[in-house]
């Protein structure tokens, strides 16, 4: 079953690590052991502080991802992420890599369409160093031309092994252009392998000068580390980073979405349909931050676990299907989706498996749930925020998303608040938000034999 | 010139260690041990049970998947409470409950708020001692089997590794699908699960860990109502014998139309108890094990730009090891890529250098603490602690081990390990039979 979290992953993002989540206090009224400030460059900086084991976590975001792809350059971002490990004027290619290993550290990268963000895990001490090595390639690349050609094989590659071998991963792609009319979520955070083939280093040094400033930059560190110290690193290492250009972001909008779309692709190595829809839906990154609670408590209700309807009705009761789930990510900076997956039960057609999810649709619109339900889905939100206070990562990785989508702190702090406000006519209005087919794709991903659902 | 000094004064900084983390053990009046790490920062506590010789080596011939379909169904209702029953009464205190089987081991890991610890530990108690195997539950986990049964059949990473294992373990549990057959999906009987139940999940063959917001006062009356009522015995219906893999290297490819060619290759691995176990830990971080730094990782993608990713990984089991890795690349290029893989380990075998086993040991020793900063890694490591009697200091102890490795002992190992004539290497993808 699926963990319930704020932060599912990176909206179709590129993850080394998923981002799991979430906030709240771990005794109600106690405050987070979180501080903030900015560089007089407009470098943001938050410390989440965490003393169990003697390392850190040093995140460095950019408000900057696959959605601001130039036209007829889609994979951009991505593809200047991993040149990123490809050598400045002070370290040659691969070197970041060795240093950070040779110091007992992990590190990696990753690309959303929303953000960009770069991490290293390490022993408290080397904190300097990796300030040192992230405000080095911040202010400029200089990988060289062959370097720049084998990695752009490289993310070819890696397109091919993560979607081109794979029926599941090729399906939602054509759902996310079918869901999107216009918004830069139609496209593919790694590309569409015909641009990514014409990517060019200079692409990537014009994108890297256009966007990689310190005003454009969040930096969280989190583990065993005081938040003075880190304020006195951050300046002498970061603190001398020009601002930079402000960053407008200009992203195509949905026009009005008028019309439900289908998609049923067959694959000659399916073997196993599947059933999937994606409504639209409201996120914080568009100004609805106060629509989000009612919809994760409507996620549990529906299909967040053993309980919830979807599951009682079509897996339990019906027999209709053997696996069943919704989610909801309302944290992005654009739209938000809500998904409905299902597998059917041997032997059973996807059009039954459609009529008793619609079914189960109208009736939480119809009526509002039951207060014990709404009871649950709060205590497993509130309890998942205490959960999420553990390790080097969750809560600083939740904190650094917040930044990048336009919420803040103070957001996460009032999580629960909000949680505990969520009435059972909140959960059943949206519902009624929500479940627009107008605003929806309804797909089938089937085996070539099984051209029929 | 600044700038490098400061890494190399960097490096000779010692690796972070736990000076926090005390291991207790602790026996419960009825005579239950559970090694314990308080941890008191936050209001969460993690218990794990892990069954030895219970995992899916144990699934007699005939009745492959057993031990994974008894996983999925022991929450799916205990004691007193139906499968709904007994999920709700886990969700209204965001209990997490989670039953697992690999090869060897059958853990059952409860996450819960301190608050709730006699709640959890009681569902836990009902899940392991009392499982219900109503009809309803043992027919809804079969239909979800046959489906994910043939999920991992339209999966070539999973087609690829099946292949692989039958061969490098013919005749040996190891070898068996341990996801199960259509046909023993389909034949298994409540009577297969209480038998796995009574036989394999017993006080005989029990290691529990303890981490989180619990003192050993507080656990000890709960280790005898959570483990107590286990059946005395370890009663397995067969004995796993000990396995090499085959003397004789194999390549095999399998049809499958995909852009990619996927490819495993393995050799004999070490086991825990191997004195060289260590220098072998070195040498699999050298050769493939370090990410980008790795030798395969150079020589496949940075120099070539062939593969996106490129890893080995040794793993140590309780009756054999494997050392093997994996790659996937265009499949006109699987040929050379193959080569140069082969090339890299071979020369591996004679040139390690000591820089190489020096940057080695750093990370290894250096990226310890990274892998262990929450309750359930914590636990998980405390299992495998008592699991290969390493004692329980061990967690101070261990980066000390590492150090111990030579250049002349790791190139002992590669000597030992690292023949590109024993190789097991088969492929997944467009070949001409495919056409």
């Amino acid at each position: 079953m699926e963990r319930s979290s704020v932060i599912k992953a990176l909206r179709h993002g590129i993850a080394a690590l998923a981002l799991a989540c979430a906030p709240a206090s771990a005794h109600a009224g106690d405050a987070l052991p979180v501080t903030s400030f900015t560089l007089k460059n407009g470098m943001e900086v938050i410390v989440v502080e965490n003393h169990r084991v003697p390392a850190i976590s040093h995140v460095l975001w950019f408000k900057i991802g696959a959605a601001d792809d130039p036209p007829l350059k889609s994979g951009l971002a991505h593809y200047h992420e991993h040149l990123m490990f490809k050598g400045t004027a002070l370290y040659k290619s691969g070197q970041y890599t060795e240093i950070i290993a040779e110091n007992g550290g992990e590190q990696n990268a990753f690309t959303g369409h929303d953000a960009t963000a770069y991490y290293a895990n390490i022993a408290k001490d080397r904190l300097p160093l990796i300030m040192e090595l992230e405000a080095d390639r911040v202010r400029g690349l200089t990988p060289d031309d062959m370097e720049a050609l084998k990695e752009r094989d490289v993310i070819i590659e890696e397109r091919r092994q993560r979607i081109d071998n794979l029926p599941r991963p090729l399906f939602l792609e054509q759902m996310d252009a079918a869901l999107y009319l216009n918004h830069p979520y139609r496209i593919p955070v790694i590309g569409w392998k015909h641009e990514m083939e014409g990517l060019t280093k200079q692409d990537v040094l014009d994108f890297h000068a256009r966007n990689y400033h310190a005003g454009n930059a969040v930096l969280v560190v989190s583990g065993d580390v005081k938040s003075d110290e880190v304020k006195a690193l951050a300046e002498k290492y970061y603190g001398a980073l020009p601002a930079g250009p402000t960053i407008v972001r200009q992203w195509r909008k949905e026009p009005p979405q008028l019309a439900p779309r289908r998609i049923t692709m067959t694959h000659k190595n399916m073997r196993q349909p599947e059933w999937r829809r994606i409504y639209l839906a409201p996120s914080a990154g568009e100004g609805q931050k106060e629509k989000l609670m009612p919809l994760l408590v409507l996620e549990h209700i529906l299909g967040g676990g053993k309980t919830s309807r979807l599951y009682q009705q079509l897996v339990t009761k019906q027999r209709l299907a053997t696996a069943l789930w919704a989610d909801y990510n309302g944290l992005t900076r654009g739209p938000g989706e809500f998904t409905l997956y299902a597998t059917p039960a041997p032997g059973v057609a996807l059009s039954a498996i459609e009529a008793a999810v619609d079914h189960e649709i109208a009736a939480i619109i119809a009526a509002p749930p039951s207060e014990t339900e709404v009871a649950r889905a709060k205590t497993l939100l509130k309890a998942d925020m205490i959960y999420d206070r553990e390790g080097l990562q969750n809560l600083a990785y939740t904190l650094g998303w917040f930044r990048m989508i336009g919420l803040t702190v103070q957001d996460y702090e009032q999580w629960p608040a909000r949680a505990d406000a969520v009435t059972a006519k909140d959960v059943q209005q949206a519902a009624k938000e929500v479940f627009d087919l107008n605003h929806s794709v309804t797909g089938m991903l089937l085996p070539e034999a099984q051209a029929k659902p | 010139m600044k700038r490098i000094l400061l890494i190399a004064a960097l490096m000779l900084v010692a690796a972070p260690t736990f000076a926090a983390s005390k291991v207790q053990q602790v026996t419960s009046p009825g005579g239950i041990t559970a090694w314990l790490i308080e941890e008191h920062g936050l209001p969460l506590l993690t218990v794990k049970a892990t069954f030895t010789d219970a995992g899916t080596a144990s699934d007699p011939k005939g009745k492959e998947g057993r031990a994974t379909m008894a996983d999925n169904l022991l929450g799916e209702g205990a004691g007193k409470r139906d499968a709904l029953a007994f999920s709700t009464a886990l969700e209204e205190r965001a209990i997490r409950m989670d039953f697992s089987a690999d090869e060897d081991l059958f853990s059952a890991s409860v996450e819960t708020l301190s608050e709730h610890k006699q709640e959890a530990l009681s569902l836990l108690a009902d899940a392991l001692t009392r499982p219900r195997f109503d009809t309803d539950a043992i027919e809804r986990i079969r239909r979800q089997r046959l489906t994910v049964l043939k999920q991992l059949g339209q999966s070539p990473h999973w087609l690829l590794q099946r292949a692989w294992q039958q061969a490098a373990f013919p005749n040996h549990p190891y070898g068996q699908q341990a996801a199960g057959t259509e046909q023993s999906i389909k034949s298994f009987t409540r009577k297969d699960f209480e038998t796995f139940r009574q036989r394999y999940l017993t006080r005989g063959n029990v290691l529990i860990a303890v981490v989180g917001d619990i003192t050993p006062e507080e656990l000890k009356p709960l280790l005898d109502t959570t483990f107590g009522g286990l059946p005395k015995q370890f009663a397995p219906e067969h004995k796993v014998e000990e396995v090499m893999l085959p003397p004789q290297g194999m390549t095999k490819a399998i049809a499958y139309d995909m852009p990619q060619t996927l490819v495993t290759f393995g050799l004999q691995g070490l086991k825990r108890s191997d004195p060289a176990y260590f220098d072998a830990m070195v040498l699999n971080y050298i050769v493939g094990g370090g990410d980008l730094n790795s030798r395969l990782a150079a020589e496949v993608r940075e120099k070539r730009g062939l593969a996106y990713s490129i890893q080995t990984m040794q793993e140590s089991f309780l009756h054999g090891a494997t050392w093997a890795g994996s790659f996937s690349t265009r499949t006109e290029e699987a040929a050379n890529a193959l080569q140069a893989m082969r090339d890299t380990i071979a020369q591996a075998k004679t040139d390690i250098t000591a820089a190489e086993v020096e940057r080695a040991k750093r990370f290894i020793t250096g990226s310890f603490v990274l892998s262990l900063d929450t309750n359930s890694e914590l636990a998980g490591f405390l299992i495998s602690m008592q699991l290969n009697k390493l004692g329980p200091n061990y967690l101070e102890e261990r980066n000390a081990k590492v150090e111990a490795a030579t250049l002349e002992s790791v190139r002992a190992v590669a000597q030992r390990l690292l023949d590109p004539e024993r190789f097991i290497t088969f492929s997944i993808g467009k070949t001409q039979e495919a056409k």
